[in-house]
């Protein structure tokens, strides 16, 4: 009888370690982000599949000079987005904000009353349109940007639109980066 | 008789004995075991109620071995008669039941006498020992230790009675069929949990904390459960939607009009998703089929499109090689299917088209005229033929329907200057449209090279005209001055003034005409005097300075005053060079704090690679020698003259890292990482790079920051603009797009170059990375006009600016300090790597242990050449050399020819280290601010080392621009020690 028992004690053991092998990077990263959502943090870093996402916890987590470095090397492998949040990073931007940042990206997003402080995540997140018609100061820094994001997002459905956007742009913000590229594209709309 | 009884009872209880302490300590072993098996069954099973109800009938069971062989009278004499030989049957007489009413009571007593003598001899004890099983006992006393060890420590047997139900938490509604659901599930009670669904059960994985999740593959609408044997939560539904497929399609093939031929219909009932159509260049494909769902939208690269129920349609014209994909959604919206279409168009071949003369090259003479043939032909038909030269275009007659044509005509040539060339191509267009251009024919005006005889005496003219020039400048402005000093402005002075300003203009002109003269002069000598020159003339200051002089010449109006404006702007230009001089100051100062930061970077760094090696006397060396390191930038920070980083210096100290690194360099001899203290080691020295880079961006001022802040953001927006575009259908909107990225990310170059030589903050290599985007997006704005190219040409601009943005916001390169004490690093390991060498020498493979050792130094020389390759492309050759020896190593060729190299790499490095700490030795002996010598003519020394390349670029650039002469000298020498 002895001799039953020591093998049902294996059969027993916990086989979890290798389920979690079985699954693709594609659906590994759906589970982390379900457990992002939940906040069950530690459990998501250990399903994380990418560095991108292990950094995204730790700044959740508050953890942020540690993610910064998995975030450096996600955006060296040519991860955009990693990129983009390494600038926010450089510019200060407000916490509360680049977490929210983060959970929008990943689909989880803030409660409705929820607002972004910093413009620069206000113009990486939002509809650009919205943007420009909301009542930003009209010195704003991003303004430029935002008028010919509006045009590039119109480019193909409605050219005729992206000419209005560039042409704003180019009389109000002739100096500005943005212009330089909406004046080339214009002679060909 | 009672002798004989007596006898057979004792033997009887003797073995009853027996048989109760065998099935006692066979029924105490199942009474455990069942025991055991309970609880384990209650640990990683649990119990239900019904289960621990019947907990105890199964103890019962345990009983049974009592059922089962007890001795009896009968049995007891069957083995006194097999043991005693003697005794023959003769107690079947003695003992009742066995004699009969016939047997003879003589030969009964006979046999009672006869037994009892037999029986008088036997010893009972050694008839019928009793001893304890050891069978038995050993599996007894293993189940009394396996629950004394795993059981009965835990709290023995006790029900965890589950209070709730598992909760699913998320649960993916809808799903298509084939693709997986993810459900995640929670109970803080369960250890395990299984999806329960119409398909069985799947294990579910434990993320810890009570939570539960899986990605499941379900292959038809259910409702689904997670749960553990009765445990089990609320019934959700799954939906899974069906595949979406297509039953039928039609092709219907439209051929170009020219070939004047009737459609052609193709209809396909059994096809896969990918379907391949080759058809001539031009011809219109209409597709229609039928689905199995009603469809509900229709989206792809294709015109004319409509769906009804489960009918579809659409069209396109075949192009370019390639695919066109159309996309049908049902009208739920749950299910799409992707209808690929392969194209591979039979291309009508296009034209031919060359010139018979002039070949290649025509030099145009006083006529400007140039005469030629031009020859094409099509394997169809011509359409037209032209000539295209700058913006012009000239169309040439073509017969109808012609395959071949040939031409002669003569072109007048007008407007080409010297050393100009007018490129002409032919352009031949056939029926179908295809366009084929011609090799170009350049046709060009001598150069000034040609123009002069003797290409030398160009270049000697040129360069004592620019001589002349900078004489007569010097006299002017002497001229000037003197003016100047003069109480009062009279007729003939005004004259002098007139003409002497006339002079000035001439001057400045000539200069112009110069540098456009000599555009297409390659000397690299005279295009950078030109360069300067244009550096002059493009100034704002100088074009000031110039259109002042012209409205005094237009207006007549040389007064006092004006020349004293003139003057003032000569002021200007001298307080621009003291602001100069003061950031100069300003950057010595930042220079030397961004080294203090880089070098508190490498530390950590440094520090972070020894903490993932294994712990041994190895690493506990480098973390010993990384202490020193600490030790050291620490002493320095308390030297350096800013209370900010004295601050920091001494508060870093009040953690006591260093004696940390330290005690944890003990450890590490020891075998052992203490993870607790590597956290507050990294914890603290993050903190110390951090208070660093604050420091530094408070002293370099809020401006800067911000700039660098802005530009960094800048090039994020052509990163992402750029890779916006990259799935964008290639034409002029897209080249133009790119041109413009370009051109932006151009100014951002130029921008950062000023914020980079006010700061010094970042590394120079964000340059490198910028120019190397530049030179892609230039070929890509060209290519993406005409084709669609492969996506890996767009990306590698995007990792050119991802470098360039993540470089910005680095700390700058370390300097040769950190340079020097790398070397050392790398030296002392290459010399341990000879040393254990050496010792192996002569027979090394003859030990199996010398053999692992072998391995182990090559792994350990590879490492080495890679460390040396970071440190920049001067030690490249040097680092490939030590490459070779790891491989030599590990091929096991161990011999002197390899130590002979061994030692040649070692003096090599042994020099480099040496020319590093003379540099830096010389450097800091001179580099004390403000003290300006006029030393005679200096030039900036070439062997700067490599990171220090584009600063220097930077800063010649710098030096070179305008500024009085007297100040040339000392700001060229102040420049010289800044980068030494």
């Amino acid at each position: 009888m002895i001799y039953l028992i020591i093998p049902f004690l294996f059969a027993v053991k916990d086989l979890d370690s290798k389920n979690i092998k079985k699954y693709s990077p594609e659906e590994r990263r759906k589970i982390t982000v379900e457990l992002i959502r939940q906040k069950n943090y530690d459990a998501a870093m250990s399903f994380s599949p990418d560095q991108n996402l292990t950094g995204c916890i730790k700044i959740l987590k508050d953890q942020v000079n540690e993610g910064i470095e998995d975030i450096k090397e996600s955006a060296e492998k040519g991860n955009i987005f990693s990129l983009d949040l390494y600038i926010l990073l450089n510019l200060n931007v407000d916490r509360a904000d680049l977490k929210n940042y983060i959970r929008n990206e990943l689909s989880i997003f803030p409660d409705s009353t929820f607002s972004y402080q910093s413009p620069f995540v206000r113009y990486l997140t939002c509809d650009p349109e919205s943007l420009y018609t909301q009542n930003l100061p009209a010195d704003s820094v991003l303004f430029p940007y935002i008028i010919f994001q509006s045009g590039m997002i119109n480019l193909e459905k409605d050219p005729e639109k992206t000419k209005k956007y560039f042409k704003i742009l180019i009389d109000d913000y002739p100096n500005s980066i943005p212009a330089i590229i909406a004046r080339n594209t214009l002679s060909s709309l | 008789m009672n002798e004989v009884k007596t006898f057979v009872s004792q033997i009887y209880r003797r073995k009853l004995f027996q048989w109760i302490i065998n099935k006692t300590l066979l029924t105490l072993s199942l009474l455990l075991t069942v025991y055991l098996f309970w609880l384990i069954f209650n640990k990683f099973l649990l119990m239900t109620q019904a289960e621990w109800n019947i907990l105890p009938l199964t103890l019962i069971l345990s009983l049974v071995p009592f059922l089962f062989g007890k001795p009896d009278i009968s049995g007891t004499i069957d083995f006194i008669e097999k043991q005693i030989e003697g005794l023959k049957g003769r107690l079947y007489l003695v003992m009742e039941p066995y004699p009969a009413a016939l047997d003879s009571k003589a030969y009964t007593k006979r046999a009672v006498k006869e037994c009892a003598a037999i029986l008088k001899r036997k010893n009972i004890k050694k008839l019928t020992p009793i001893k304890i099983d050891f069978k038995h006992l050993i599996s007894l006393v293993l189940i009394i230790i396996i629950l004394a060890i795993f059981c009965i420590p835990s709290g023995g047997i006790k029900l965890k009675k589950i209070s709730e139900n598992p909760v699913i938490t998320y649960a993916d509604k809808k799903i298509k069929e084939n693709q997986a659901a993810l459900i995640v599930a929670k109970s803080t009670q369960l250890k395990r949990m299984y999806l329960l669904s119409n398909e069985g059960a799947e294990k579910m994985i434990n993320f810890g904390d009570g939570k539960f999740g899986i990605m499941a593959r379900i292959k038809k609408s259910s409702e689904i459960q997670v749960g553990y044997r009765t445990w089990k939560s609320k019934k959700a539904k799954l939906e899974v939607s069906p595949l979406l497929f297509i039953t039928e399609l039609e092709l219907t093939y439209q051929f170009p009009d020219y070939l004047e031929t009737n459609y052609f219909y193709d209809t396909l009932y059994d096809f896969e998703e990918e379907i391949l159509i080759q058809a001539l260049s031009g011809t219109q494909i209409h597709f229609s089929g039928v689905s199995n769902l009603i469809l509900g939208d229709i989206k792809g690269e294709i015109n004319n499109t409509s769906i009804k129920d489960e009918n579809f349609s659409g069209s396109f014209i075949l192009k370019e090689k390639g695919k066109i994909s159309v996309n049908l959604t049902d009208s739920s919206l749950s299910s799409d299917y992707t209808l690929n279409f392969f194209i591979d168009p039979i291309k009508d071949e296009p034209p031919s088209i060359e010139f018979l003369f002039p070949v290649e090259e025509y030099r145009l003479g006083e006529s400007m005229e140039v005469p030629l043939i031009l020859q094409a032909e099509d394997d169809y038909a011509l359409s037209s033929t032209s000539l295209i030269y700058a913006k012009e275009k000239i169309e040439l007659p073509v017969p109808e329907k012609a395959k071949f044509m040939e031409d002669s005509l003569t072109l007048q040539v007008e407007n080409l200057m010297p050393g100009e060339t007018l490129q002409l191509n032919g352009i031949a267009t056939d029926l179908a449209g295809n366009k084929t251009l011609s090799s170009p024919i350049l046709i060009y005006m001598p150069t000034l090279e040609e123009i002069f005889s003797e290409y030398q005496v160009m270049n000697d003219t040129l360069k004592s005209y620019i001589a002349n020039m900078e004489d007569r400048e010097k006299e002017i402005t002497d001229k000037i001055e003197n003016f100047l000093y003069r109480s009062e402005l009279g007729h003939k002075t005004q004259d002098e003034i007139n003409k002497t300003l006339k002079e000035q203009r001439d001057l400045i002109e000539g200069m112009q005409k110069l540098a456009e003269l000599t555009e297409e002069i390659r000397s690299p000598e005279i295009s950078g005097e030109i360069d300067r020159i244009q550096e002059l003339l493009n100034n704002s200051q100088v074009k000031d300075f110039l259109n002042n002089l012209n409205k005094m010449m237009e207006q007549r109006d040389i007064s006092a005053e004006n020349l004293n404006n003139l003057n003032t702007d000569q002021k200007d230009l001298l307080k621009t060079l003291e602001l100069f001089k003061k950031s100069l100051e300003y950057l010595k100062k930042l220079l030397e704090m961004n080294e203090l930061y880089s070098r508190a970077e490498e530390i950590y760094r440094k520090q972070k690679e020894i903490t993932s090696q294994k712990a041994d006397e190895s690493s506990s060396e480098l973390e010993m020698k990384l202490a020193e390191e600490l030790e050291r930038l620490i002493r320095d920070m308390e030297k350096e003259g800013e209370e900010e980083i004295k601050k920091i210096a001494s508060e870093f100290k009040k953690t006591n890292t260093i004696e940390d690194m330290g005690s944890l360099a003990d450890n590490m001899t020891k075998g052992e990482m203490n993870e607790k203290t590597i956290k507050t080691i990294e914890e603290n020295l993050r903190n110390l790079n951090a208070s660093l880079k604050n420091a530094i961006e408070q002293g370099r001022g809020g401006e800067l920051t911000k700039a660098i802040k802005e530009k960094g953001w800048e090039l994020g927006f052509i990163l992402r603009t750029h890779n916006s575009i990259i799935d964008m259908k290639p034409g002029i909107t897209k080249g133009l797009i790119e041109q413009g990225l370009m051109e932006a990310l151009d100014r951002i170059d130029r921008e950062l170059q000023i914020v980079f030589l006010k700061s010094l903050g970042f590394s120079p290599d964000v340059f490198t990375e910028i120019r190397r985007a530049k030179e892609k997006m230039k070929a890509l704005s060209i290519e993406l006009i005409q084709k669609k190219v492969p996506r890996a040409s767009m990306e590698r601009v995007n990792d050119s600016i991802i470098l360039a943005i993540l470089k910005l916001f680095s700390a700058p390169p370390p300097s040769s300090e950190n340079l020097a004490s790398a070397l050392r690093g790398i030296i002392e390991q290459q010399n341990s790597i000879m040393n254990g060498l050496g010792k192996m020498m002569p027979f090394p493979l003859a030990d199996p242990k010398a053999s692992g050792d072998l391995k182990s130094l090559s792994a350990k020389q590879r490492k080495l050449a890679e460390d040396l390759k970071k440190m920049g492309k001067a030690f490249a050759p040097l680092s490939s050399e030590m490459e070779e020896m790891a491989n030599n190593l590990e091929r096991g060729r161990l011999d002197k020819n390899l130590i002979d190299r061994q030692r040649k790499v070692l003096d090599r490095l042994l020099e480099a280290e040496k020319a590093i700490r003379e540099g830096e030795a010389s450097s800091r002996r001179r580099s004390e601010p403000g003290i300006f010598v006029s030393p005679g003519k200096v030039s900036l020394p070439e062997n700067l080392g490599e990171e220090k390349k584009n600063l220097r670029e930077l800063l010649e650039k710098r030096i070179n621009e305008p500024y009085p002469e007297e100040y040339k000298k000392e700001v060229e020498e102040y420049f010289k020690k800044l980068i030494e």
